[in-house]
């Protein structure tokens, strides 16, 4: 099977790790969208009869770290503008959309980026620990006390909104 | 015996071996409260994986199946939320080529005494006119620097086909050959207006990056493609 339609096949999948990566539709498109482009430019880069979702995920998780790191500074910015003219609107609007959210979403988004990769690659993308530790190159039992932390705050945010 | 966390979590989640899964069914049965913390552990995963299962099954959206069409020539790279105007043949051909030739309406209506930069065949957009003939013959290299129309980047694209960037006073885009006419696969009209034209021309950059196979070619390169006739 061609490159090209191995990586069609996992898009589902790509797609649901960008939605959960990003909690955003439209982001997570975006996402997925970078992802395939980077992945069919460093195609040479992965190895035939080594997994191909797992170099993909890998592929869109850097780009997503790179975007994070991108927004902080942006929002960092606008936290700056926003202090100087002494308006706060802005922190409403983030509210307001916030509690559009779904029960699911709001818990997720209370976790940290690095407890939410590992649930995201573990919980929803079914990645056994080996793998999921390599994707994110972290030890495994770093992976393991993430997936501690994350699962108990999502079920203490889960508890708390039932 | 206790069971921390960290092992009940890797049972839920299927990392144990036979023996320690047994040590921790045999701990369930002894503890009800383990029991329930086990039942809340699945039960999260069986929410997460509802949250997220629609993703799975829902069809790819055309922006992200068409960068992986093989079938779709020249290319089509689906844009992103970017002023390009994908003119990706194929399953599109008809929308996207009524829906270019209205953008391009400026370049193509323009001094009705000159040839249009732009004309179709068979459905697509292809260069003519001066601008088939600087795609043709104008090397990034000696171009002049007022020249008409600038020629950016050369490169072989991913399928094969080589591509050049161009820019003129309105128009600028990417063309790639085939059967001997320059294809336009993507274009923008150009505006005039400080940054803008800089930003615009940065996109065009990036859009020919996720299209190429390998690096952009160098001067020597550009010439020998040149002179096999872009083949």
């Amino acid at each position: 099977m061609r490159f090209e339609e191995q990586l069609l096949a996992l898009v589902p999948r790509l797609r649901r790790f960008a939605m959960s990566l990003s909690r955003n539709e439209a982001d997570g498109d975006d996402l997925c969208q970078m992802a395939i482009e980077r992945a069919l430019k460093s195609r040479d880069k992965w190895q035939p009869g080594t997994r191909l979702d797992s170099w993909a995920m890998t592929v869109m998780r850097n780009i997503w770290i790179d975007e994070v790191r991108a927004r902080k500074r942006r929002a960092e910015t606008f936290v700056a503008a926003e202090a100087g003219d002494g308006i706060g609107d802005g922190g409403d609007r983030r509210v307001e959309a916030t509690v559009e959210l779904g029960q699911v979403d709001r818990a997720l988004a209370t976790l940290p980026d690095e407890q939410r990769e590992a649930i995201a690659l573990v919980l929803i993308e079914g990645f056994a620990y080996k793998e999921a530790a390599d994707i994110l190159g972290i030890p495994m039992g770093t992976l393991s006390s993430r997936l501690v932390r994350g699962r108990e705050a999502l079920m203490q945010a889960l508890g708390e909104a039932a | 015996m206790t069971i921390d966390a960290a092992t009940r979590m890797a049972y839920v989640d299927g990392e144990l071996d036979a023996i320690a899964r047994r040590r921790v069914e045999r701990a369930m049965a002894d503890d009800p409260t383990l029991a329930e913390a086990v039942a809340r552990d699945r039960a999260l995963r069986q929410t997460l994986g509802a949250r997220f299962a629609p993703y799975v099954e829902a069809p790819v959206p055309d922006r992200l199946a068409t960068l992986l069409d093989t079938k779709v020539t020249p290319i089509s790279a689906a844009p992103r939320r970017s002023r390009f105007v994908s003119l990706g043949l194929g399953r599109w051909m008809q929308g996207a080529v009524i829906a270019a030739t209205l953008v391009l309406g400026i370049a193509v209506g323009r001094q009705t005494a000159e040839i249009g930069p732009v004309t179709t065949r068979e459905g697509a957009l292809v260069a003519q006119g001066r601008l088939a003939s600087a795609l043709n013959t104008q090397l990034a290299s000696t171009q002049p620097s007022d020249a008409p129309i600038r020629i950016g980047l050369t490169f072989r694209s991913t399928n094969g086909a080589i591509c050049r960037t161009f820019e003129e006073q309105q128009l600028q885009g990417i063309a790639c050959h085939a059967g001997g006419r320059w294809g336009l696969v993507r274009t923008a009209v150009e505006k005039r207006s400080g940054t803008y034209r800089q930003a615009s021309s940065d996109s065009l950059a990036s859009v020919a990056e996720t299209m190429m196979a390998g690096a952009p070619f160098s001067a020597a390169a550009e010439i020998a493609a040149k002179d096999k006739g872009w083949q």
